[in-house]
């Protein structure tokens, strides 16, 4: 589904990722972790075509994400911060751009929401808001920016399972950027930690030799949900 | 009010004075939540160099402006999808090089033989009839790609890359409604003048975003908001024979201000 080799990107002089290789084949749910900077959200714009000046190779169904049209075929959720919080959009009208009706939302329990505003809504309810948008195509990809920031630690819990749910429900492949080392090494099958510009994949029950190569020696998992 | 319609040039200028700010506040409705608030008043001042420079090579100093102005709207669609400099810099860039090249102009030329203030603080009485049915062709035209990309315009401004992976052809949309901005900015001089024309594009839509729920009802009430105001701007400054340009952005300041306290009171 996506491959990618030797990938390397810089923002300027500044070198982001340095020669990472990886492949995510279908159905996959792939964590993406790594400290502050470390080039998580740069890895997810590259594979999105938000950024095309990298060097090395990337695939995504078959093609370079500068030549790939068939958007339908992904649905993605973006970083909570970058909402604004002025602008008067419903979340009907957020879904009629995609030509989606309300009843997208019944399927994640938040039919209620169509009429209200999307800044008035919390944390969660703008995130489920967002996968149902995500999710109305039937994607085969789904591509999560750090989705669950801002969100309480109950509702994070409810997301991590809804994920996991439509992972395996739907085969739809879902790859998650995330701070929450605690949830993604619950929920994901794989992960891929980004730090000192390269990637270490690993699994949940492999992962602590990588974490504490990437976060520092006294790094733990277990016992909480969030270090960032 | 019916004296005031008995005089062709009222008919002209409430005709003109319409058109304009429909199109405007609808314009301003997708670029104030963008964050190009200031990109009129950016606009208008490079469209006051291109006037010199009409003025000065003898062309229609409009279509000097316009092509000025579609040029430093590319140059901003450039800027934006590069990130070269914060998007209100870039604004600035224009906002001061267009003043420069206006006063180098006309130092050059020595003064020009023409009503400058007519552009720097319009002349909306002076509309021709020619001009009016420029002004509704590019209504006509505007409205047509409004209601064609609505629904992507509103996903672009809501986030431009959930609009991009949603399909969205973004780079095209945003020059293209860069450019139709462009467009209206050089037109909405001959209303409300160069110094004022921020007025039109963000006074309607902030004051329509004080009372309104939705995209929808913002689009809708700042084109109410607008036409009202233009059309008694211009009545007041009829019978109180002031300033048209003055006295529409003191009404629409004035609607800002009576939808702020109405608006807060129903929150």
């Amino acid at each position: 589904m996506i491959k990618i080799s030797n990938l390397s990107f810089s923002y300027g002089s500044n070198l982001i990722l340095e020669k990472i290789s990886v492949n995510i084949k279908p159905g996959e749910f792939i964590g993406v972790i790594g400290p502050n900077g470390s080039g998580k959200s740069t890895f997810l714009r590259i594979i999105l075509g938000f950024e095309t000046n990298y060097n090395g190779k990337v695939k995504i169904f078959g093609t370079t994400p500068q030549n790939f049209s068939d958007w339908h075929r992904i649905g993605y959720v973006p970083q909570k911060i970058q909402y604004d919080s002025l602008l008067p959009i419903t979340v009907a009208e957020i879904l009629r751009t995609k030509g989606a009706g309300s009843s997208c939302l019944e399927k994640l329990g938040v039919g209620d929401l169509a009429e209200q505003q999307f800044h008035s809504l919390s944390g969660g309810q703008k995130q489920k808001v967002l996968i149902a948008f995500a999710l109305y195509d039937n994607p085969d990809l789904l591509i999560l920016d750090e989705p669950e920031a801002g969100v309480d630690s109950v509702s994070r819990d409810d997301f991590f399972k809804l994920l996991k749910d439509i992972n395996e429900t739907t085969k739809t492949t879902i790859i998650l950027c995330s701070h929450d080392v605690g949830m993604i090494s619950q929920y994901c099958e794989r992960i891929l930690c980004i730090h000192h510009k390269h990637c270490s994949g690993c699994t949940p029950s492999d992962m602590d030799s990588v974490l504490r190569e990437a976060y520092g020696s006294t790094f733990e998992i277990h016992g909480s949900h969030n270090h960032d | 009010m019916i004296e005031v319609l008995q005089y062709q040039f009222m008919q002209n200028a409430l005709l003109g004075g319409i058109m304009i700010a429909t199109l405007c506040s609808m314009m301003g409705t997708f670029l104030v939540p963008q964050r190009f608030s200031l990109l009129g008043d950016g606009l208008a001042h490079l469209a006051f160099g291109g006037i010199a420079l009409g003025l000065l090579l003898g062309v229609n100093p409009l279509i000097t402006a316009g092509i000025v102005c579609i040029l430093g709207a590319l140059y901003l669609s450039y800027n934006k999808s590069q990130e070269k400099v914060y998007g209100e810099s870039a604004i600035a860039v224009l906002l001061t090089v267009g003043m420069a090249i206006a006063i180098l102009l006309i130092s050059i030329a020595g003064g020009f033989n023409v009503d400058l203030f007519g552009y720097l603080f319009g002349s909306i009485l002076t509309i021709t009839p020619i001009e009016l049915y420029i002004v509704l062709l590019v209504l006509i035209f505007i409205s047509m790609f409004l209601w064609h990309n609505y629904a992507d315009l509103c996903l672009y401004t809501f986030h431009q890359g959930l609009a991009q992976v949603s399909g969205v052809k973004t780079a095209w949309l945003g020059s293209t409604f860069l450019v139709l901005t462009a467009i209206t900015t050089v037109l909405s001089i001959r209303i409300v003048g160069i110094l004022l024309i921020t007025a039109l594009i963000v006074l309607p839509v902030i004051t329509a975003m004080q009372i309104s729920r939705s995209m929808r009802e913002t689009f809708i009430y700042s084109i109410i908001i607008a036409n009202i105001s233009v059309v008694i701007g211009i009545l007041l400054s009829f019978y109180l024979d002031l300033a048209p340009s003055a006295m529409i952005v003191l009404v629409l300041a004035f609607c800002y201000g009576i939808c702020s306290l109405v608006g807060r009171r129903f929150e």
